[in-house]
């Protein structure tokens, strides 16, 4: 069939049945490449389809709108429950009466106040459900509102207003009528703040004890002014804020003694305040529409007990004198310097934020959730804007209102929204934030959390209360992602460059043909081994001589660099005889002898330079904390993994260099390393570079090994002696605890995301240098 | 005709075959100063016999050609003369290699040194690359000279001589790969001259070459003969005897004729010159 001749003469000769198996072949093998990249496209796009709802906005529906008959009688305070079945309002006449916002809901008779008078003020508490009333001659109610919900088989979801009584008293107002009521705190000690009509501040706390409760009033009237606008009480019951004159915020602290702790002063006249869960953040609206946010902050106090003037940012501190900062940080400054002392000063109320979405007029009211720091903000022309006190993001904007509303709820589901406009309408939204928390700035720039002294990139996605706020920031992974790749990279490189640089030119071919199937066989090795290896067992041993361990790094180079010259001491006649290869002995010998001289002069330098305990000497003089799971562990351990795969490659682009240039430069009368160094090492460079970037995108996906020799503390920090957090070991770590759907959740698929996309661009490029590198020498 | 050796002794046989070889090599070469040579070098891979037993002198500032059919031995033996053949796995050298008088294979010999006395040139053009200045540079840079402007007169001289100055002057920062073939086989000339050598061989410099770059090259390697001592591998004997003043025909790793080139082409003694010659085999 297949003669040359005949195939010669006439056309191809090909059987049917050759052809058909070239066809077969050819699907089979395009196929299976379509295949591949359709995986790889899928995978992408599904880790991007499962991210990007963190970036889409929210939105607000209107669902239904309720009129009461008796619109005016009503107070500004509005509740609503879990499932947005019913509604709370309190009517002038001292009743809370309930309101079906959905057709299938029982309204029970309304509760009565039992107030003395005509109801003129009242406040409610999102955040412990806490309900206070007050009538004309000073008296107050003070009541915790519950909701009870039963599943009934043909209407549904039943809700119930649950009321328990937990005070009447009487505020002694000098000036009655009380014009403001906020009520809040904890479940114990609940407080009420009344502001009366010549805006003289009161505070009553209801103390609970052994025989019942007791009321206990405060006056704060020689400390606060005149209060003109909106109270808060922060929801732990710790702090009251409030508003002297039109701009003075005055931030009030609770408790035995209740003092003003702090004061700041806005820019604009402030219309309108709000405290969101947690009690950190305090919400500020002003006239012109802006949004701000302010956190009370521990300041630390810088006495200058030295002799000579010290600057402590921008602020020149004399001799003997001390000022309040509020920058922690500020003591990594200023400790060395003697003299100085730190002392931890008072709270202070400081502005920290105001990337917020703008209103078109001056802000009515905030509404805060009491699930999370989400809020809804409404300008005096009724229009309104869903945002959060810590990302700042625009989730939504809200068009349905025609005017400011009088009060506002939003349900513990974060899920409705009740307002209440000036004319006693009641307004149902729908809500759906999406992930209000998110944006670009949250994952990858500085944030500044509550309980913070200044703006941070923080990983913490998890804590141990319901009001803690997560902190994704995604800076601190891709840190420890680029850090211990290097690290792996500074131990692995030499090693695999230098290996590969001696096997492909000087060894002789059979201990080329023994090594190389070896080191490519550490590969084989599981890396849950290797890390495991490195936390239980390398971790350990070099927290024990740690001085040893750090003398090894520059000791045996040294050593090796110090051999160089002793070749050329070795005479000529004997030097011809040794086989090709033969430094490997010395080499080896030498790299060992300079390990172990290293290991036992460690503990020698340790107790003569660091005062025998260099960890603490670490801690002391640099500020350093030593890990015994740290980045120079991983790097060991991860350049472990990483060697084979450089020194492979390596190996194979130094191999490839045409023997001509390798005579080329031997005729020229170069020796073996000169023309490894000179000559074949610069022409591989780009298939070495290539192979450079596989490790370095080894390394950044590498999991096991990061996950079991690190503290996995996602911390920037590039010292060698702490940890870090890798983005892979970030989402084997935290995926058992994300829910499906939730930030973290979908924060993890982004990190995923981003971890995919580093590598696909790492082996892109080192793709690309491969094929030049191909394309250089095709033409030899 | 010398016929296959019986095991004797290198040392047993020298005198012997000093007459044989001064009954084969020319009488011209009495009055030539020797440069070269080689005294019984045999050549083996493992246990194959690449190079018999070869009594070859090589005349100062002339231009020898070696001859042959492809598989004659006639790259391993100028590989021979400047140790290129140390590296080779399995390859084992008898009888000696005298450059100037030197055994080059004398242990206390450096290879190195050596090399740079006696420079190559190969059969395809290897720039390395890089610029052609750190082309033609490398010879000197490696064995020590850092002085730049020391190095500039280096490269000048070594690219005039070459005959590739005027094409390459305003150009030497570019990378030599961008070069012809014909150009980049002169870098390569200016590169081993940069050395300074005494002794060139090239082993068929030519063979990659197109027509009229091989007619420059040639022109280079006839202007360089007035200095040095040219050893020239070839298989196209138009080139040998264009350009060459002796002519060695190598076959099967002997050598069957050495003579003055036109001797060897006007009237080979040997039959088997003759067929090579006039085309007959080869």
């Amino acid at each position: 069939m297949d003669d040359p001749i005949k195939r010669a003469s006439g056309p191809p000769g090909l059987s049917p049945w050759e052809r058909r198996k070239d066809r077969l072949a050819r699907l089979v093998i395009e196929g299976g490449a379509l295949v591949i990249i359709l995986a790889v496209l899928l995978i992408f796009f599904y880790l991007l389809k499962e991210a990007f709802p963190l970036f889409r906005e929210g939105k607000v529906s209107l669902v239904a709108e309720v009129r009461p008959e008796d619109a005016n009688a009503t107070l500004g305070v509005v509740v609503m429950d879990d499932y947005q079945k019913l509604a709370l309002r309190v009517t002038r006449v001292g009743l809370v009466e309930t309101l079906a916002l959905d057709r299938n809901q029982q309204v029970p008779p309304p509760f009565p106040l039992e107030l003395a008078g005509e109801v003129v003020a009242a406040g409610f508490n999102p955040f412990s459900d806490l309900l206070a009333a007050a009538d004309g001659e000073g008296n107050v109610a003070l009541i915790r509102i519950g909701w009870r919900s039963r599943l009934d088989p043909e209407r549904g979801r039943l809700v119930e207003p649950q009321y328990e009584r937990l005070a009447d008293f009487t505020l002694a107002v000098s000036h009655p009528p009380i014009a403001r009521l906020a009520v809040g705190g904890g479940e114990e000690e609940p407080w009420v703040a009344a502001v009366d009509s010549a805006g003289t501040l009161y505070l009553a706390k209801l103390s609970s004890g052994l025989f019942g409760s007791e009321v206990v009033h405060y006056d704060l009237s020689g400390e606060v002014g005149r209060v003109a606008g909106p109270l808060a009480i922060s929801p732990r019951g710790d702090r009251l804020f409030a508003l002297e004159g039109s701009r003075e915020l005055v931030a009030v602290r609770l408790g035995e003694e209740p003092r003003v702790e702090s004061r700041a002063t806005h820019p604009a006249p402030v219309t309108s305040l709000a405290v969101t869960v947690g009690g950190g953040s305090l919400m500020v609206g002003d006239r012109l529409g802006r949004l701000s946010r302010y956190l009370t902050i521990r300041q630390v106090r810088v006495t200058n007990g030295s002799s000579s003037p010290i600057t402590v940012h921008g602020t020149v501190l004399h001799p003997g004198e001390s000022a309040e900062f509020i920058d922690q940080e500020i003591a990594k400054f200023v400790k060395g310097i003697p003299g100085v002392e730190l002392s931890p000063a008072d709270f202070k109320l400081y502005r920290v934020g105001e990337e917020f979405p703008h209103l078109n007029s001056g802000v009515a009211s905030i509404i805060p959730s009491p699930a999370s720091r989400l809020f809804v903000a409404f300008g005096e022309g009724g229009e309104g804007v869903m945002s959060h006190a810590t990302s700042g993001k625009e989730v939504a904007r809200i068009k349905s209102l025609p005017g400011p509303p009088a009060a506002g709820v939003i349900n513990g589901k974060e899920s409705g929204l009740l307002v209440m406009d000036r004319r006693g309408r009641l307004i149902l939204h729908h809500l759906d934030p999406g992930h209000p928390e998110t944006t670009l700035r949250t994952l990858f720039g500085k944030v500044w959390y509550e309980g913070y002294t200044r703006p941070e990139w923080v990983w913490q996605s998890t804590g141990g209360t319901d009001e803690f706020e997560a902190k994704l920031s995604l800076l601190p992974l891709i840190f420890g992602t680029m850090k211990g790749a290097l690290y792996a990279l500074l131990f692995a490189l030499p090693v695999a460059l230098f290996g590969a640089l001696y096997l492909s030119q000087l060894a002789p071919q059979w201990l080329k043909h023994l090594f190389k199937p070896l080191i490519e066989l550490m590969t084989a090795l599981p890396t849950v081994v290797v890390g495991f290896l490195a936390g239980l067992w390398l971790a350990p041993l070099v927290a024990k001589n740690l001085v040893g361990t750090l003398i090894i790094f520059p000791l045996v180079p040294l050593a090796l660099i110090a051999f160089i010259p002793l070749v050329n001491l070795i005479p000529p006649r004997i030097r011809v005889r040794l086989p090709q290869g033969w430094e490997l002995l010395p080499i080896t010998v030498i790299a060992l002898t300079a390990v172990w001289v290293a290991l036992k002069v460690g503990p020698l330098v340790e107790a003569n330079l660091f005062g025998g305990d260099v960890k603490l000497w670490l801690y002391q003089k640099l500020g350093m904390v030593y890990d015994p799971r740290n980045a120079l562990i991983v790097g060991m351990a991860m350049g472990f993994a990483v060697i084979p795969i450089i020194f492979s490659l390596a190996e194979d682009a130094l191999s490839a260099v045409p023997k001509q240039l390798i005579s080329g430069a031997m005729a020229l009368g170069a020796t073996r390393w000169q023309t490894a160094w000179r000559v074949v090492l610069p022409a591989a460079l780009p298939g070495v570079f290539a192979a450079v970037m596989l490790g370095f995108g080894r390394a950044v996906g590498e999991t096991m090994i990061v996950l079991m020799a690190t503290g996995n503390t996602p911390i920037i920090d590039l010292s060698p002696f702490n940890g870090f957090r890798t983005l892979s070991a970030n989402i084997a770590v935290e995926v058992p605890e994300a829910p499906v759907g939730g930030t973290l959740y979908r924060v993890l698929f982004l990190s995923g995301l981003i971890l995919f996309l580093f590598t696909f661009v790492i082996n892109l490029i080192a793709n690309e240098l491969a094929s030049r590198f191909r394309a250089r020498y095709g033409r030899f | 005709m010398v016929m296959p050796e019986e095991a004797v002794p290198y040392a047993e046989r020298r005198e012997e075959e000093e007459l044989t070889s001064s009954r084969i090599l020319p009488p011209e070469l009495a009055e030539e100063e020797i440069v070269v040579e080689t005294r019984g070098l045999s050549f083996y891979y493992d246990d194959h016999q690449v190079l018999h037993d070869l009594w070859i002198k090589f005349p100062k500032n002339r231009i020898t050609a070696i001859i042959g059919p492809s598989g004659c031995g006639k790259s391993t033996l100028i590989r021979c003369l400047n140790r290129m053949n140390d590296v080779v796995a399995g390859a084992r050298i008898e009888g000696e290699v005298l450059v100037e008088g030197v055994n080059i294979y004398r242990p206390e010999v450096e290879v190195e040194t050596l090399r740079r006395r006696v420079g190559m040139v190969f059969q395809k053009p290897n720039p390395f690359p890089m610029s052609i200045w750190e082309n033609v540079s490398f010879g000197p840079r490696i064995s020590g000279i850092r002085d730049r402007a020391k190095l500039d007169e280096i490269v000048e001289w070594a690219l005039r001589q070459a005959h590739l100055w005027d094409e390459v002057k305003d150009r030497l920062d570019d990378n030599a790969m961008e070069l012809s073939g014909g150009q980049q086989q002169r870098l390569c000339i200016a590169r081993c001259l940069a050395n300074r050598p005494e002794i060139i061989l090239f082993d068929e410099p030519a063979s990659a070459l197109d027509p009229i770059s091989t007619a420059r090259l040639e022109e280079t390697i006839l202007e360089l003969a007035k200095d040095y001592t040219c050893i020239i591998v070839t298989h196209n004997m138009q080139e040998a005897a264009r350009i060459s003043d002796y002519t060695a025909f190598l076959y099967m790793g002997r050598l069957i004729e050495f003579n003055t080139t036109s001797q060897l082409f006007k009237k080979p003694r040997e039959a088997r010159t003759e067929a090579y010659i006039t085309g007959r085999f080869g």
